[in-house]
């Protein structure tokens, strides 16, 4: 198992700015993007994963921007099996996309990062009560970087949703519930099919078959030029009903409940967000 | 470069629904999506075709060669 440690590689690019060898540097700098910010390692390794998909960029311009997301869904959902395993996962393009939900703003940046830059507010943020206080009509659905057009995936051959494959294995999300995030509303119940839930993890024999049909959904996936409606949030049919029932057993969820006013005073952390943030600072 | 909150990835991770794949809080959900991901990488990540991992790593000659060491110091 072929692995570079970070610090390795950081020496190896000073040692070529040096040397003046400009292409190689700019090689050696990508391969530390994607060893340590796309998708890091929990010991500050640059695995072989990362360097496999740094390859797959470097030799045939293929995006990684489908595995970075996969790999987010999968360390969510192990943390869901085991309280205790940390997140591993490109976090900065994760708080980039919670913050432009969280926050509305007037201007219309050209991109997400611009966006995220002319945001003052989330620094300042009690994240832990802004989320627990969060509604629906409060999102920002549809952040103004989107009015450009967006190319929306459609379906996937052979898979109700959409199957994600990252460097851990394959994860489904499910886009019908993603869809006032594209400035629709979202229009009753989703169907039990367009939720099912699908999971293959490692890529040893088992999960061959299935990974090959996930390659192939790929593939073939077409896009559309889809005409994104602008900024509506709202709930047709029985959505709210539906969410109510599903949460109501819920006991993972952590803050329902309406705060009362001396609690909303004095927020705290929960011990569970403290282990977390303190789990974070150790990645 | 982005200065990532601690806090807020921890608090966001309450909220993940194993079974439905999002985030679901008290009368809405919300779902990271390709479409959006792309819109916040996409201009960094090179072409259309997504990198799906074929099942086979690459070869220590390859890696060498593009980072421009030895194989011995990859060992």
């Amino acid at each position: 198992m072929v692995e570079i440690p970070r610090k390795h590689l950081e020496d190896k690019a000073k040692a070529l700015v040096d040397q003046r060898e400009w292409t190689s540097f700019i090689d050696v700098l990508a391969l530390l993007v994607f060893g340590v910010v796309l998708f890091p390692n929990m010991d500050g390794l640059v695995d072989l994963t990362a360097i496999n998909s740094f390859l797959a960029y470097h030799h045939n311009k293929e995006s990684s921007v489908v595995a970075v997301l996969a790999d987010a869904y999968d360390t969510f959902d192990r943390r869901c099996e085991k309280s205790s395993a940390r997140i591993v996962c490109c976090t900065p393009a994760l708080y980039v996309w919670l913050v432009f939900h969280i926050f509305h703003h007037e201007s219309k940046p050209a991109c997400p990062l611009q966006g995220h830059r002319m945001c003052a507010e989330k620094g300042k943020a009690n994240w832990e009560q802004l989320l627990a206080d969060m509604v629906g009509a409060s999102v920002n659905w549809f952040p103004r970087w989107k009015e450009r057009g967006v190319e929306v995936l459609s379906s996937y051959e052979g898979f109700p949703n959409v199957p994600l494959m990252g460097t851990r294995g394959c994860i489904n999300y499910n886009p019908v519930l993603a869809i006032r995030q594209l400035g629709y509303p979202i229009r009753g119940v989703p169907s039990g099919e367009s939720i099912t839930p699908f999971i293959a993890r490692g890529f040893s024999d088992p999960n061959a078959k299935v990974l090959q049909r996930v390659r192939k959904a790929w593939n073939s996936v077409q896009r559309k030029d889809k005409e994104l409606r602008k900024s509506s949030n709202d709930v047709i049919g029985g959505y709210h009903q539906w969410l109510k029932a599903w949460t109501q057993w819920k006991t993972w969820l952590p803050q329902l409940k309406i705060s009362s006013e001396e609690e909303a005073e004095t927020p705290e952390e929960s011990e569970e967000v403290q282990a977390l943030k303190a789990e974070l600072e150790r990645t | 470069m982005i200065e990532v909150s601690v806090e807020a990835i921890a608090s966001l991770a309450q909220y993940y629904d194993q079974p439905l794949r999002c985030f679901t809080f008290g009368d809405f959900q919300l779902v990271p999506t390709v479409e959006e991901f792309e819109g916040i990488l996409g201009c960094l990540l090179g072409g259309r075709k997504p990198y799906l991992f074929s099942g086979l790593y690459p070869s220590m000659e390859r890696i060498a060669k593009v980072v421009k060491v030895s194989t011995q110091e990859l060992d």
